[in-house]
């Protein structure tokens, strides 16, 4: 099997195991979520689609779906967390476990309050293998523009599980090695261990992982000079350090979850960024069975 | 004839007494061990935060090495260390309810957050270090009466017997 998906069989209980890879390569090769529950249906994210499977491997409604135990929603914990969940006591308050050969999974469950903040899961209900897909071209039209028009500040938006980050992990790498462009230093802040995989670019990228954004934005800028800055999900808090770092003339490409600019411009600190000019276009992806699709538009033009 | 098979006989109740004074003495060293061990994860776990297989894998005690507890630990094979920790902690030959107390501190490690983690390893070692306090004063002393009634009841056997 060429999707990936069988480096996260390690993780996953052999009962599941064997019921997914019951399913044909081509549909496999689609899959980009394997979704735990406990005592509910586990689910696999094909594009759009939510596919549940019986105890034959036969897709099916929920009804007559195979569920996770909790054992096996322990033992997937377990094979994540290489049997010492408290060394991801950071990464788990913040709802996910980085995977070592690329991915995240997602977790969610009964949250442990200390000072109304969240200290960690009492128990986890549910988790959410994602899968790191490389498309090496998938930013090749975006990359096109830049080469036509010049960079500039990029916005990708999309609703989840769209592609936000293997568009931005082809971005980041096809102008760290220049491909159709001249090579950009691409400094990468990957919070959550999602955007950028080891040994896949030759390119001029820097990383840093498993640090606040703003954090590593002013860290980049300061040490390593980058000439473009690669974020995932830009969050509230962050629109300050990411107007700073566009001050010192670094170009950001950046995501954020939506449905469209205007639905963005709704919260407040999104707005705060397109009314400071960070962006100059944004990317608008979807996705459906047959794979993804990007539109390029300028917002100066909105 | 007799006196061969009398002196056999309380040779061989000195010979089960010396054993079993042997056991004592290797079931307070597995206890030393066990504390070192505890020791050992609580630092390693406070200051680097490393996970169970590297721990283990570090850890080095002669007493755990020798009855299989420690390559129990290390042969991990797809099981969860709950699994791992309860098979090892049957190899020891420590007090049954220190066994139990093993057994309840195995059956959530590796499962919790770190705090949680902390708190039972520190209790399970107070536990631990709290029996090893009973048994060391007299541990020498009971050795010697151990073997010394070993003797004894052999040599009352063999009255008994003659």
């Amino acid at each position: 099997m060429k999707s990936g998906l069988d480096s996260f069989f390690r993780y996953i209980p052999v009962r599941i195991t064997k019921l997914i890879a019951t399913l044909p390569i081509p549909l496999l090769e689609k899959v980009t979520e394997i979704r735990l529950r406990s005592e509910s249906p586990f689910s696999l994210t094909v594009g759009v689609k939510n596919l549940m499977l019986n105890s034959d491997g036969t897709p099916c409604n929920p009804s007559n779906a195979v569920c996770t135990t909790k054992k096996e929603m322990e033992e997937c914990l377990s094979l994540l967390s290489q049997g010492s969940l408290y060394t991801y006591d950071d990464t788990i308050r913040t709802g996910y476990i980085p995977i070592k050969d690329g991915g995240r999974a997602g977790v969610c469950g009964e949250a442990v309050l200390q000072n109304g903040v969240v200290r960690g899961f009492k128990e986890i209900y549910s988790i959410n293998l994602r899968l790191h897909r490389h498309i090496p071209l998938f930013a090749s039209e975006l990359i096109k523009f830049f080469a036509r028009e010049g960079i500039c500040g990029t916005l990708v938006y999309s609703p989840p599980a769209m592609g936000k980050t293997t568009f931005l992990r082809s971005a980041a790498f096809l102008l760290g090695e220049g491909k159709n462009i001249r090579p950009f230093r691409v400094g990468i802040v990957d919070e959550r261990c999602e955007i950028f995989i080891k040994g896949v670019s030759d390119g001029l990228v820097d990383v840093i992982s498993n640090c606040p954004k703003a954090y590593g934005i002013e860290l980049l800028c300061r040490t390593m000079s980058p000439e473009v800055i690669v974020c995932d999900e830009i969050g509230s808090g962050e629109q300050d350090a990411i107007i700073s770092a566009q001050n010192t003339g670094v170009h950001l490409l950046a995501s954020a979850h939506g449905e469209s600019i205007e639905g963005i411009c709704r919260r407040p600190f999104m707005k705060k960024m397109l009314d400071a000019g960070l962006f100059g276009i944004a990317v608008r992806l979807n996705a459906d069975e047959n794979g993804f699709d990007c539109k390029i538009e300028r917002l100066s033009e909105r | 004839m007799k006196i061969i098979g009398a002196i056999t006989i309380v040779v061989c109740s000195y010979y089960i007494g010396f054993l079993i004074s042997v056991s004592e003495q290797k079931a307070f060293s597995q206890l030393t061990g066990l504390i070192r061990l505890l020791d050992f994860l609580l630092q390693r776990i406070t200051y680097s935060r490393e996970n169970l297989g590297s721990i283990f894998a570090d850890f080095k005690d002669d007493a755990l090495l020798e009855c299989g507890f420690l390559s129990v630990l290390n042969n991990t094979m797809g099981e969860t260390y709950d699994t791992l920790w309860k098979k090892a902690a049957e190899t020891l030959c420590v007090s049954p309810h220190i066994k139990k107390e093993l057994i309840l501190f195995g059956i959530q490690l590796g499962k919790t957050d770190f705090i949680t983690q902390k708190e039972r390893t520190e209790m399970c070692r107070s536990i631990l270090i709290t029996e090893k306090q009973a048994s060391q004063p007299g541990l020498d002393k009971r050795k010697r009466s151990i073997r010394a009634l070993g003797g004894l009841a052999g040599a009352l056997i063999a009255i008994i017997l003659l």
